[in-house]
This record gives C-alpha cells, structure tokens and sequence, in this order.
C-alpha cells in the first residue's frame, strides 16, 4: 500500500518506515505502521487525537525506541538519539511553539543552526533546503533543486557565520525586522514562524512540522502552505502531522490516516476523502463540523 | 562619614567576589535546577591547592591558576559521578547529595590538612589606600574587585557571544527542544558544572585573605551569603547576582563596621529571609524568568 499512490514527480525515497510497532507497557500506540516520504513530497498524516500521530514523529527522531520495525532516512537507520538528527538532515518543529522563551529571535534560529556549522550534513550530493524567495513555482524535478541554491561558502564554528546563517532564514519568512527581539514579545503566528525558521536553517533533507497550522488564522496558514511548497520544491521531503484537515488536502501530494495506531488509509487527497474507512474514523465528523 | 565611605569600599570589594560566588550558584540552578549547597566545600578543596602550589612554587599567581584548574576538575567529577544521578523528579534528591558532598569532602579536607585556621596572606598589601586623607579600598581590595568583575564581564561575554555560550543558555532553557536541535545538553550541563566550580574557587581563593584562614570550613559563611545574593538577585538571573552581590557585601561591610561582626551573619540571613518573604523571585529577578 504504502508508496503505490507516490507520484511520479517524486525523487527517491528520503524516509520509509516498515511495520513499526510501538509499545507503552501493554498499550499499543502503534501497530505495524508502513510509511514512505519521498525527496519533493509532502506528506500529511491525519488522524483522531491520540492516534499515534506524534509517536511516528517521536520515533523517527529517536525520542521512542520502536518494539518492532525499522525507520531509515536516506536509506540509513534513523538516528538513535535526537542528537544525530541534524547531521542526519532531519529537522523537526513541535506542537505549539518549543521555542527557547529567554532568548531573542535571531539566538532561537541561531540554536538550530549550530549543529550544522559548515554545512557538514550527511546529505550526499543534494542540496540544502533553504525556502528561496524567488522560486514561487514548484519544481516539477527535485533534482533541479541543487542549482536553485548555492550552497554559502562556510568557515565552521564561527558564530558570525551562524547568525548569518540565521538572519537569512528569518529573511526567507518575512522576520528579519524581528531578530533582535525578545521571542516572547512576538505574536503567535510570527513565534510559529520563528519555530519554522529555526526548522528550516538547518537545511533539512526532511522536515518534520508537528501541528504548524495549530492556532493559526487563514492568512497564515496560506502564507504557511506557500512557505511548504517552497521548501519541498528545493527537494526537501515534508512530514506534517496537522488537525486541520482542508490545509492538509490542499497541501500534500499524499495523506496517511492513522486510528488507534494503524494505517487505516494512504493515498491522494481525493482518494482518502473518499475512502469509508477514514469517513467512518474521522473524516466524516471532522469535515461536516466545519 | 569617612568611615562610611571606607565601609562602602569595603562593601563593594567583598560585594563583588560575593557575586562572583552567586553566579556559580545561579549557572548551575539554570542548568540543572540544583542549588549547589556543595559549592562552599568545594571551593575550599580548589583553595587547598592553590594555597599547597603557592607554597611549592612560592608564586601565589600559580596557586591561582592552580585553584581556578582544580576547581573546575572537581566541578567535572562532582556532576559526572555524583549530580548526574540526581532525580529530575525529586527536588530533594540534588540537595541531599550535594549535603552528602559537603560532609565528605569537609571530613576528607579534615583528615588531610586538619582543623586549624591557617593565615593566608594577600599578594598585595590590604592596608588601606588614603584618598585625600580618607582611608578606601586596600590594593588587595581594588585587585579583588579588578579580577572580580573583570571575571564577571568575560562570563558574559562567553554567554552572550560565543556560539558556546549560546547553546550553554539553550540546553539550560529547553533540555529537550535543545536536544532536537542537536545541543549535547549533558555536555553543556558539564561544562556548565566546570564553569561555576572554577569561579566558585576563584571567589572563595579571593576571600581567604580577608577571612580568619583557611580550614575546611572557611567557606561556609562565604556559601551562606553568596546564597542569600544568589536569591536576593534571582536564583535565574545572572545580572542580578552582581546587584545582589553589591546589596549583601554592602549591608554585611556597614553592619558590621557600626553594630558589630558577629551581627553581621544576622543581617545577612534577616535579608535572606526578608527577601523569601516578599519577593521569593527575587529583587531583581527577570520578568521572562524561566518556567521552572
């Protein structure tokens, strides 16, 4: 099931995850899930509350060790422990905000910056997923994405480099006005944008955004689903867990449903609207309701 | 009036190393939400060996070297093999370990070097400086708060520019966030415990010569009103140690000048728990404190 609905502009397979099971004492949050995201693709993975959204993201950042299946990013294992998750090329926000509230806006981007001083990802020969101004239209080849950003020529461990570094990408969402301000002093929506930035100066292979729509208005979340094309046209892979369920249809190449931790549906949007299961789970209730 | 002014000099010069001793409480209350109720003894451990190298190689600069080196080495053992274990859950269990601490490293420092008050003397004379005909600081004093602040500035300046101090701050804020951002929050969290312990001893090394000497408790009055900066200030805010520091070394220079020294330790405790009653955050505490 998992991959058949991939479509054909996809680029290779950036995360796949094979019968992943996992257990919380006798409680199974998660039972024999397959999921596929490919370079380019954006995936969204909906279900009812508590149905094991966040756990996948936990266990591929290695937050949850899995009682049974595999998660491999680039082919490779995903990182065991959080730490190696940034070199591994992987970044990921978190429900609500995560931000680091004594520190101004430009050090909370600068935080995720760090662990890829002098561009020492494992990405192999792609390029970095910086969101380019310019680049409105969406790719239809990822691989076109490398000549679309120059990788910055970079000194390692030099903090002026990550503040550069930094500053560019509060640049590429409208924030550069804000960096030197206290985080906390922002409205919400610009601290998600921040938390968005902090995700994408990292220059991730593949991003994980947890909730990003969460306590946002339309005129954001347009400016957020933009934001996502962008960055998936450079050839990053998206895995967005979101409750709200028309930005999700609009957005990804392809949905996932999870109830009580099983893959109950994966497909095309259209597809998976349609599917009875998912009506029966979720989708019925929830898109009447709005 | 010129004994107030000589008082205040005074006040400021023992203010500064107080604060100096505050900012290693308050670095590992940020990092790790323990107060290091060890970080009296263990300065003195650090000062045991400047003042053994200071006599071995007769330069007291070596002996300070030597102190600040041993310092941080036992920051490093004391949270890798002992703090580490403590319980995130339990706020107890760091301060139960740290008073272990206490107790074995001032039995140990017992044992080794005995009881007795040794004289440490400055490497500079503490008779007071005249100015115009007014007595103020000594040149040990003036050198105490030069190194002082001078330490304090580049704390500050290791926090506030460097990419270390950064992620120093980040772990110390969000352990977990910090950890999917690729921080090594165990390692700032060490390095953190290096830091504080090396400027701890440095303090305590500083206020020997003012002090009846060294015996393994000599400390212990320094730990007290370092901790009473420490709240007064802000448990979290490192800005505040420097005014709380001023504050107490302030209040303890004119108490003890105009009432008497054995009051001094009453006025330092009444502030401390003046300061717990009114204002628990502290008188100069952040209003973006940190969720504890």
């Amino acid at each position: 099931m998992p991959g058949q609905e991939t479509p054909a502009h996809a680029g290779a397979m950036r995360l796949q995850v094979r019968g992943l099971t996992v257990r919380f004492g006798g409680l199974a949050a998660l039972t024999d899930v397959d999921l596929d995201v490919a370079d380019g693709q954006v995936v969204g993975l909906i279900g009812p509350n508590g149905a094991g959204k966040t756990t996948v993201f936990n266990a591929v950042c290695g937050l949850v060790r899995p009682t049974a299946g595999t998660v491999t990013v680039a082919g490779r294992p995903a990182p065991r422990t959080p730490s190696g998750l940034a070199p591994a090329g992987v970044a990921r926000t978190l429900q609500g905000l995560g931000l680091f509230p004594g520190l101004t806006v430009l050090e909370n981007v600068e935080v995720g910056a760090l662990a890829t001083r002098g561009g020492a990802h494992a990405h192999g020969p792609d390029g970095p997923a910086r969101a380019p101004r310019s680049g409105a239209a969406r790719t239809a080849d990822p691989g076109d994405a490398r000549t679309a950003d120059q990788r910055d020529a970079r000194t390692p461990d030099r903090r002026d480099d990550t503040a550069g570094r930094a500053l560019r990408a509060l640049a590429d969402l409208d924030l550069a006005d804000r960096a030197a301000l206290p985080v906390g002093a922002l409205p919400y929506p610009e601290q998600k944008r921040v938390a968005l930035a902090r995700a994408l100066v990292a220059e991730p292979r593949l991003l994980l955004l947890d909730e990003p729509a969460g306590g946002l208005g339309a005129a954001d979340i347009a400016e957020l689903d933009a934001t996502v094309r962008r960055v998936a046209a450079t050839g990053c892979a998206v895995l967005l867990v979101e409750h709200h369920v028309d930005f999700v249809m609009e957005l990804c190449d392809r949905v996932v449903v999870l109830d009580f931790g099983r893959v109950i549906a994966d497909g095309r949007p259209d597809a998976v609207r349609r599917d009875p299961a998912v009506t029966a789970a979720y989708l019925g209730i929830e898109v009447t309701a709005r | 009036m010129d004994r107030l002014v000589f008082l205040l000099g005074t006040g400021v010069a023992r203010g500064t190393v107080l604060a100096l001793f505050a900012l290693s409480l308050v670095l590992i209350w940020r990092a790790t939400r323990i107060v290091n109720f060890a970080a009296g003894a263990m300065a003195v451990v650090g000062v045991y060996v400047g003042v053994a190298v200071t006599g071995a190689t007769g330069s007291w600069w070596w002996g300070l070297v030597a102190t600040v080196v041993a310092g941080g080495l036992l920051g490093f053992v004391v949270e890798r093999g002992v703090l580490r274990f403590a319980s995130a859950r339990s706020p107890l269990s760091g301060v139960i370990l740290a008073i272990g601490l206490v107790v074995v490293l001032q039995s140990l420092l017992g044992i080794v070097f005995g009881q007795e008050h040794e004289p440490v003397q400055p490497p500079f004379s503490d008779r007071p400086l005249q100015v115009g005909g007014v007595p103020l600081l000594s040149p040990y004093d003036l050198f105490v708060v030069v190194v002082a602040l001078g330490l304090l500035g580049a704390l500050r300046l290791l926090f506030v520019k460097t990419s270390l101090g950064l992620q120093l701050r980040a772990a110390a804020f969000e352990p977990e966030v910090s950890r999917l951002l690729g921080v090594r929050v165990a390692r700032m969290r060490t390095v953190g415990w290096v830091l504080a312990a090396s400027a701890a001893s440095l303090a305590a090394l500083l206020a020997v010569p003012n002090e009846l000497g060294l015996n393994p408790h000599a400390a212990d009055m320094l730990f007290v009103s370092a901790f009473t900066v420490a709240v007064v200030g802000g448990l979290d805010s490192p800005g505040g140690a420097l005014l709380g520091g001023l504050t107490v070394g302030v209040v303890t220079s004119v108490v003890t000048g105009y009432l008497g020294a054995t009051l001094a330790p009453v006025a330092v405790l009444g502030l401390l728990a003046a300061v717990l009653l009114l204002r628990p955050s502290g008188l100069f505490a952040q209003a973006e404190a940190r969720r504890a």
